[in-house]
């Protein structure tokens, strides 16, 4: 079998979505991958990211490193934000900037001032794997974090296994679908073999049982 | 002595009647162990006797023997250094012999064996340490024995600390041994080894630092034997095809010698390959816990390193591979490599790949920029020598082609003017620069170094930007693909069908048109499509008809739009011609290079690009919203994967792949390859080499007897052997007709008997 089936992929999730007990917080959906002939000590890593259709986390939390205007702006928005002077008053602390890494999912800063930022937090961010994204200066900030929302970033590091949120349960069935869709294409598509490469794959809420769609 | 022999010969024979005897010389080895350690530097004869032949027969008795080990154990910690060197080296040999028979577990002999490297003895040390590389690959061999490897482990890493350099370089050795046998190829490893990279000592950081590159060489003989068996097996593969080619009968042919000689150079080729594939070590950068502190930590000692300039060209590989391949932030890095970037500098190309290498795209652009101004001046400058201009230039692709936000438009423009040079080598990397933005940013170049349909909408993504995918590259080729199959296919039908109706006919040649133009030919197409129907399960049939259907109908919209757009761009494109070539002849007249006139042409220029870009962006947003439309209603399956794939390849829509490390000889002028390129484009390198050869030699030397015979008139060499032994056709049937005749004329007399 070289191929997963919509339905068996519809149902598994229609039974995610009627199994969903209330909890006290927002359950995510996870998707888990394991490779299969593939060496992650001899074979290249790879990582990518791609832009899901809907969006993958509710409460998604964003701050903005920004110049005057940006900073206004995010003010305005209710969004964090962090000031030239906030990030150089760090003095590339290491436990600081890890700090503000671990808090935030996702960086926003502004054009001019992004070039200067490895500068001024030194590797913290980067060695996080959320260095900042470019802010233009006439660019949509809401329409931003709502692209970052629904980015997702695949990253092969030294286990064989991937595990990443695509979606929460508040999405509707159609949502779901899509997100997992694209998704799992994007990785497939990744691969050297493709198909052959993947050995299994489990999609789950963070609570709930798990449902293996492939194969 | 000769008793031990003989006893031993009996015990090997039949073990059991002769345990007596064997344990009567266990007790008095045990004796004379307690009568030695007094007198530890006496060479004993009969003790080194009694302990070969003890352990050799020890596999015989393994309950009888098993104090003995501990006691040799404790003979060598106590008296290691003061030992008699053939004692030392006969009671190393029995315990390594003990822990083969499995008298004695390796966890307790390891920890003394290493101890033995402090020894000044290298044969020992030597036999030591492949024992120890063979122990902990059989204790590793069905499954990973990871408790007793965290145990030694610990112990090597003690051992790298040691005083003494050969032991702690010999352990060091054994690690990396290991880690090539896959045997210890676990992130503890790579990081106990990393720590050697800050050693002190030259030798221990050359041999962690050259880990890192894949490039150490253990001076081992198992290294010289792996190499010759595969000079062996060359030389084997070789002599196989010289002897086919020798006891041919076919007639000797200009084809079948090149054919011969091909196929020595692919064997060559290929042995080649094989030594260069061990090179696994170069994943080890990935397996650092810490690298970017690994990578500062280095940095540091290599600012404040004495060391000869080889070694730090190590170090400097290191530190330059690690950012590569965990893209790490140094920005000290670049400002320190700047001060090596000379034309005179010693192994520049050296210098230039590691600085090259460094560079990724999270690397700001303002950090690079001196750097490559450094370059363009010191190298790319017409004060400088081709070759060095074209390192320069080569080096400034490399750069470029992992931070395109280095380069500017005024420095990209001067550079390209490289692409007039008279020298090959510097045109060939000039050409290699225009072609790199013609595929990045084709606005940047100058008009006529764009190449023609430029991208104009492409630009350079901001540094930070937003690299997420709409969804997958390609999968709109794959849809376009299964539409045009559809059509063919339909259309065949109608043809079978009715095959004079004129309206489907002009159709079908429309469509056979367009398809040569994408170098695509209507029976590849169907090739194609029926691989596909004919391997595809009837699911994916059926969902592939409802997924055409739904396309159908988007793609008509699709090819409206296409139409409109493509008539409004050939408006465009017709009236900025028409400036351009008034621009150009008005600069004609003038000759002189006006600079307001300059100026001007450039802004129109831009005036139209912008124009035109509109357009294409709006295109590719289009575009991107179908691919993302696509790629999330629909699982692929591994047949359309490869599809895509192959069309991608058509299409010629390949994302640039960021190789991680950088070849020196890459950056190099490349005489050699140009060669093999030209002679390829007629008849083969060799071949070219081989007649050039030939012509040398005949202007040389005049002609050779066999040719000139060949010119010789006909009665000159009438009377020689070599003519008249030489019987013509006519001749040899007389011959045999005579002798058939003789035959039947014995045969004749015999029968009158």
């Amino acid at each position: 079998m070289t191929k997963l089936s919509g339905d068996e992929l519809r149902s598994a999730i229609d039974k995610i979505l009627k199994e969903k007990e209330n909890r006290n917080f927002q359950q995510t959906v996870d998707l888990q991958i394991k490779l299969k002939n593939y060496d992650p000590a001899k074979d290249k890593r790879f990582s990518g990211t791609v832009k899901l259709p809907n969006e993958t986390k509710s409460n998604f939390k964003v701050c903005v490193l920004g110049n005057h205007s940006h900073c206004e702006k995010a003010k305005a928005l209710g969004l964090a934000f962090k000031t030239v002077d906030d990030l150089k008053n760090m003095n590339k602390d290491k436990k600081l900037v890890r700090k503000l890494a671990n808090s935030f999912h996702a960086f926003l800063a502004s054009e001019d001032l992004i070039v200067k930022i490895p500068r001024i937090l030194g590797p913290g961010l980067s060695k996080a794997g959320k260095f900042p994204i470019s802010l233009g200066a006439n660019e949509d900030i809401p329409k931003k974090v709502d692209e970052l929302r629904k980015t997702i970033k695949f990253q092969l590091k030294k286990e064989i296994n991937l595990a990443l949120g695509i979606g929460h349960l508040n999405l509707t069935e159609d949502q779901l679908v899509g997100n997992i869709t694209m998704a799992l294409n994007f990785l497939v598509s990744l691969l050297k073999k493709h198909w052959q490469n993947v050995g299994s794959v489990t999609i789950k809420a963070t609570m709930g049982k798990p449902h293996n769609i492939y194969p | 002595m000769s008793s031990l022999l003989v006893l031993q010969e009996y015990i090997n024979k039949n073990p059991r009647t002769y345990k007596d005897d064997f344990v009567r010389q266990i007790r008095h080895l045990e004796n004379s162990i307690e009568i030695f350690k007094l007198k530890p530097s006496d060479e004993s004869k009969d003790f080194v006797s009694l302990l070969q032949f003890v352990s050799k027969c020890a596999q015989k008795f393994k309950n009888e023997t098993s104090k003995l080990p501990h006691k040799l154990i404790e003979l060598l910690e106590q008296h290691q250094q003061v030992l008699h060197p053939v004692v030392r080296r006969q009671v190393v040999l029995s315990l390594i012999s003990l822990r083969n028979s499995d008298v004695v577990d390796s966890k307790t002999v390891l920890p003394v064996l290493f101890k033995i490297f402090r020894i000044h003895d290298k044969s020992l040390r030597k036999i030591v340490y492949l024992h120890i590389v063979a122990d902990i690959t059989r204790l590793n061999q069905k499954t990973k024995n990871s408790a007793i490897n965290r145990s030694l482990q610990n112990f090597m890493f003690s051992m790298l600390k040691d005083s003494f350099r050969i032991a702690a370089k010999t352990s060091l050795d054994v690690m990396i041994q290991l880690y090539r046998k896959r045997i210890w190829n676990d992130e503890r490893t790579v990081n106990v080894i990393a720590t050697a990279c800050f050693s002190d000592d030259t030798k221990i950081l050359v041999a962690g630092c050259s880990f890192f590159l894949g490039t150490y060489e253990l001076d081992e003989e198992e290294e010289q034997a792996k190499k010759k068996e595969e000079v062996h097996d060359k030389e084997k593969d070789l002599n196989e095809i010289r002897i086919k080619k020798a006891f041919s009968r076919s007639k000797k042919t200009k084809s079948k010698d090149s054919r011969f000689k091909r196929q020595v150079k692919s064997i060559e080729k290929r042995i080649e390959k094989e030594m260069n594939k061990d090179n696994q070590s170069v994943g080890a950068l990935h397996m650092l816990h810490d690298p970017q502190g690994f990578v500062e930590k280095l940095f540091q000692k290599l600012k404040s390193s004495n060391e000869s300039f080889q070694v730090r060209l190590i170090m400097m590989d290191v530190v330059s591979r690690c950012i590569s391949a965990n893209k790490l932030t140094l920005l000290g890095f670049y400002a320190f490599l700047q001060k090596y970037l000379a034309a005179h500098q010693a192994s520049i190309t050296k210098v230039l790949a590691i600085c090259a290498q460094s560079v990724h795209e999270n690397v700001p652009p303002e950090v690079l920029h001196p750097i490559v101004m450094t370059l363009a001046n010191n190298f790319a400058s017409d004060r400088s020598a081709p070759e060095a201009m074209t390192v320069g230039l080569n080096t400034i692709r490399e750069i470029c082609s992992r931070q395109p936000l280095v380069m500017r438009k005024s420095l990209l423009r001067d550079l390209t003017q490289y692409s007039r040079s008279k020298d090959k080598n510097v045109f060939h990397a000039a050409r290699g620069i225009i072609t790199l933005f013609r595929d990045l940013a084709p606005k940047m170049l100058n008009r006529k170094d764009r190449g023609r349909d430029a991208p104009l909408d492409k630009s350079i993504a901001t540094f930070g930007g937003d690299t997420a995918g709409e969804g997958l590259q390609g999968i709109d080729l794959l849809e376009d693909f299964r539409e045009k199959v559809g059509e063919i296919t339909d259309k065949t039908r109608i043809i079978d069908g009715d095959g004079k109706a004129n309206d489907s006919d002009e159709d079908w040649q429309d469509d056979s048109d367009d398809e040569e133009d994408e170098g695509l030919g209507a029976q590849e197409f169907r090739e194609l499509a029926d691989r596909m129907n004919l391997e595809g399960d009837d699911d994916d049939d059926d969902e592939n008809d409802d997924d055409d259907d739904e396309q159908n109908e988007q793609s008509e919209d699709d090819n409206e739009d296409q139409v409109m757009d493509l008539d409004s761009l050939q408006n465009m494109f017709e009236a900025g011609q028409f400036d351009d070539a008034e621009d150009d002849s008005g600069s004609d007249k003038e000759e002189s290079e006006d600079e307001a006139g300059l100026f001007k042409e450039e802004e129109s220029e831009d005036e139209y690009d912008q124009v035109k870009a509109e357009e294409l962006r709006k295109k590719a947003e289009e575009k991107a919203k179908r691919i993302a439309d696509l790629s999330s209603t629909k699982i692929l399956s591994q047949r359309e994967f490869e599809l895509m794939n192959q069309l991608k390849l058509r299409a010629k829509v390949h994302p640039r792949k960021r190789k991680e490390t950088v070849d020196p000889a890459s950056l190099e002028v490349q005489k050699k390859s140009n060669k093999r390129k030209r002679g390829s484009d007629d008849e083969g390198g060799e071949e070219e080499e081989e007649k050039g050869w030939k012509h040398a030699n005949r202007k040389k030397g005049g002609q050779t007897q066999v040719e000139k015979k060949k010119n010789k008139p006909f009665q000159m060499i009438q009377q020689s052997r070599g003519v008249r032994s030489k019987a013509t056709m006519g001749q040899t049937q007389k011959r045999l007709a005579k002798a058939k005749a003789r035959k039947k004329e014995t045969k004749h007399s015999l029968k009158g008997f």
